[in-house]
């Protein structure tokens, strides 16, 4: 099972002085039970993409499938994919309006109709996820700091346990610290849930650590679908899209170009500090 | 949706009526829509048409914006001819079939409604909102609005007001497409429902969009601080504005539009016939 596009065009603000076409007869699948990262510059289509897929922007043209059915076919069930396709929004903290966060995190599993007894058990669980304590949760969303309104929002959607979570630059405007904490966090929440999160990034350097595969959007929607080892190959490529590899790729790149041979191509900066400390290590023994 | 809303918009560009003085414009308007308001006669009406159609041809603004505007009139448009057509019982009977009957005058008031209808929009958005960039629009404001200072009314502030409110109009609308499609995405049914339940969805988009406007607000009360802004006293201009010749005559032309109105109120398309009759 998949959320897949088939041949679809978005044009906004069509018939319009303002008309622009976002996508252009894109085709795509993302997989189920995996971190999927999707890149591209600004403009290519990324959030589009993102409200495509849980049915808010319909296809101009083209068809999107989730788990094998057109979403867009039956208008009753629009409600139900924006379930089942969570949604976190860019800066998704400026959504709070309830009064306490424990409240806001319960909007969305209320919406659903969930008995009493389940929203208790599934706030709990998301905040637990995003790490807010009980203390925050009975504040007002707008008393708590910055970073903590990300986690609470973010803890909204997972709440609805939906079986696709797609966050648009979860980690947009936190500090390295918060950004690492909450990219650690869903792939924690992503490999004990199973559930299959997307995640919309600029950086290649934090698709690189917790994505497993990754979807490069070029200018006119081109797109290059594959594991990191496939994207990250063809640097100079991924140069014409506007985009680059992470920075430890390229330093990895240049160092063999001056002839140093390394065991495995690398991506983070943690795995090039173990193989670089482990040649040292060899070198020292000789 | 909400992108739809041609609100306050400005097309760029050098015809003669966007190059009239901005002050001027807005006595402009004031006169066009006190002779809408003015003409009952036939001939009136003719020349309010006119007016209006020179001031859109010379505006250059394309008739498809012109009548993309007027889309949300419709509707009223619509509802007064219909209510001018069936429930006016003066004049001459026209037609009668089972309840409904026409009079003359029900079509002919109609047929003014109308008109003036069509005027009062064209006249309005061709002089000030399609060919006025809000800025200017405010500056001129201030400018008409200057003598008033002499007795104390804050007229800078004002405007200030005034340009910062029209600023922020797009910036949330786009803020409440945002918050609204959030909100949908957690499932907030905004169609369905009780008239309680609806109202607290909708609460679900005006709390975040108020906090936000709040912040919006000290961010750039901070942001004008910092760049030394401290009330109108002894602050100029970048654009200082200036009366040209051309703009005196503009205004002297709407007056003369005004007045011809006023003039021709009494004058039936009969009287027209006699004066050419003789």
């Amino acid at each position: 099972m998949s959320i897949r596009f088939e041949n679809v065009t978005y044009v906004y603000g069509e018939n319009t002085p303002f008309e622009h076409k976002a996508l252009d007869g894109l085709s795509l699948e993302i997989n189920e039970g995996e971190i999927t990262g999707l890149i591209g510059q600004t403009g290519s289509g990324k959030s589009t993409i993102a409200q495509l897929c849980n049915g808010l922007y319909k296809p101009t043209s083209g068809t999107v499938y989730v788990d094998g059915t057109d979403i867009n076919a039956d208008k009753k069930k629009k409600k139900e994919n924006f379930f089942r396709v969570g949604l976190v929004f860019q800066y998704p903290e400026y959504q709070l309006f309830e009064d306490t966060v424990e409240h806001d995190i319960a909007y969305g599993p209320k919406n659903m109709g969930l008995d009493d007894n389940e929203i208790a058990r599934r706030v709990s669980d998301a905040a637990h996820f995003v790490g807010l304590d009980a203390e925050s949760l009975s504040k007002s969303p707008f008393d708590i700091s910055g970073g903590q309104r990300r986690r609470a929002a973010i803890a909204g959607i997972i709440a609805m346990e939906p079986k696709y979570l797609i966050l648009d630059e979860p980690a947009a405007g936190l500090d390295p610290m918060g950004r690492d904490d909450i990219l650690t966090k869903l792939k924690k929440y992503q490999r004990e849930k199973g559930t299959s999160v997307i995640i919309i990034s600029h950086s290649m350097e934090d698709m690189a650590k917790y994505c497993d595969r990754i979807i490069v959007l070029g200018k006119n929607g081109v797109y290059k679908y594959g594991t990191k080892a496939e994207i990250f190959a063809n640097p100079v490529a991924l140069r014409d899209m506007g985009l680059s590899v992470p920075q430890i790729t390229k330093m990895m790149y240049r160092a063999e170009s001056l002839g140093v041979r390394f065991h495995r191509p690398l991506y983070t900066v943690d795995a090039a500090f173990e193989d670089i400390m482990k040649m040292l290590d060899g070198e020292d023994a000789k | 949706m909400i992108r739809d809303i041609t609100l306050g918009q400005y097309f760029p560009g050098d015809s003669p009526i966007h190059t009239i003085d901005a002050r001027i414009k807005i006595l402009m308007a004031i006169l066009m829509i006190v002779a809408t308001f003015a003409a009952s006669g036939w001939i009136s009406f003719i020349v309010l048409f006119l007016s209006a159609l020179a001031l859109f041809l010379l505006s250059g603004i394309s008739a498809k914006t012109l009548i993309k505007g007027m889309k949300p009139i419709v509707f009223i448009l619509i509802f007064t001819t219909f209510f001018q057509v069936f429930f006016t019982r003066t004049g001459d009977l026209w037609f009668k079939w089972w309840i409904i009957s026409i009079y003359s005058n029900g079509v002919f008031f109609a047929i003014k409604m109308f008109i003036r209808i069509i005027v009062l929009i064209t006249t309005t958005s061709v002089i000030l909102s399609y060919t006025t960039s809000p800025i200017v629009l405010t500056d001129g404001i201030e400018g008409l609005l200057k003598p008033l200072s002499l007795i104390g009314v804050p007229v800078h502030d004002f405007a200030l007001v005034m340009s910062i409110a029209l600023r922020f109009i797009p910036t949330l609308l786009e803020e409440t497409e945002k918050i609204t499609s959030a909100q949908k995405a957690r499932g907030t049914d905004f169609s369905t429902g009780s008239l309680l339940k609806r109202a607290r969805s909708l609460l679900a988009i005006f709390v975040p969009l108020l906090a936000s406007a709040v912040r919006h607000a000290f961010e750039l009360a901070d942001a004008m601080i910092c760049r030394g802004y401290r009330g109108g006293k002894g602050r100029t201009k970048l654009n200082q504005m200036k009366m040209h010749a051309s703009d005196i005559a503009w205004l002297v032309l709407t007056v003369c539009v005004v007045v011809l109105v006023f003039a021709l109120n009494r004058l039936g398309f009969s009287d027209v016939a006699a004066l050419f009759g003789r």
